[in-house]
């Protein structure tokens, strides 16, 4: 069994109830030979970078499998056969499973008008109050929500409050600087990489 | 002298560290737009290696991961305004 990941696009003039029933197709395919779905992510309708037959959007579906070898090659099968289908794309998925599972709220938000890039990830950076908050980050959490709570018990009212806010900033900054891991890399290095490839260009 | 030296090494710049290097990431997410267009001129082309400062491996994955974008129509090949 290999963990694969395949991407779609749809023409996003179709009505809803035949897009789901071509996503739904696909999704038939993996399980009736063998494969078993991990995540799906419907990315939903968004512009292309250059026209396809004609359109200039395109609705994104993404799904996560697992299933034998010959799987791909029935999926692409499929979607050549499959006319409204624009693009498709069968690849090992080398990322991580957990990464997948831990934002399943990706999936949950109305899919129609959703961008791949969250908006959760404007605020992170400012967040964490240390730049650079990797994995190491997780255990100094645990430990400031231990040494919170003595501090709790002993001032009385407002403190229950508190308390309740503190989990939960916590929790929302673990999540964001999970995004960040994927987006941050060029974060800082914006203005001189994108100064010097122009330079190329003028060539 | 050695911080003279360094400098002559490298023609008087800071030396560019691999980004992803940097920040352990291993997996270049081909539908990480705003990721990939850093890497990627005006034009559409993706950034040479003497210039972004990354690391063979992570040009390898940086590569294959701008041609899947470029498939699924994430990223253009030739950008709208050179065409």
């Amino acid at each position: 069994m290999n963990l694969y990941e395949t991407t779609y696009i749809l023409n996003p003039q179709s009505d809803d109830a035949t897009l789901d029933r071509q996503v739904k197709a696909v999704n038939d395919i993996i399980v009736n030979n063998g494969g078993k779905i991990v995540h799906e992510d419907r990315v939903g309708t968004r512009r292309m970078a250059y026209e396809i037959k004609d359109l200039a959007q395109g609705y994104y579906t993404s799904t996560y499998f697992e299933g034998p070898g010959q799987l791909p090659r029935l999926l692409d099968r499929h979607f050549r056969l499959e006319d409204q289908c624009l693009r498709h794309l069968t690849i090992l998925y080398e990322g991580s499973v957990e990464r997948l599972k831990e934002r399943p709220e990706i999936s949950d938000v109305p899919a129609d008008r959703r961008r791949p890039g969250p908006p959760v990830r404007q605020p992170a950076p400012t967040g964490p109050p240390d730049a650079d908050s990797r994995r190491p980050a997780e255990p100094e959490l645990t430990e400031s929500e231990d040494i919170d709570q003595p501090d709790t018990v002993d001032s009385a009212a407002p403190a229950p409050e508190a308390e309740d806010l503190a989990p939960e900033s916590e929790t929302l900054s673990e999540e964001t600087s999970t995004d960040v891991e994927t987006s941050q890399p060029a974060a800082e290095p914006e203005s001189d990489i994108q100064s010097e490839p122009l330079e190329e260009d003028e060539l | 002298m050695a911080e003279y030296r360094k400098r002559r090494m490298y023609g008087g710049r800071r030396r560019k560290v691999c980004r992803f290097c940097e920040n352990r990431i291993d997996y270049i997410e081909y539908k990480d737009e705003r990721l990939l267009r850093r890497f990627v001129t005006e034009r559409g082309k993706m950034v040479p290696r003497r210039i972004s400062g990354n690391c063979a491996i992570h040009q390898r994955k940086l590569t294959r991961a701008i041609k899947r974008a470029r498939h699924l129509a994430i990223m253009p090949f030739v950008s709208e305004s050179y065409r």
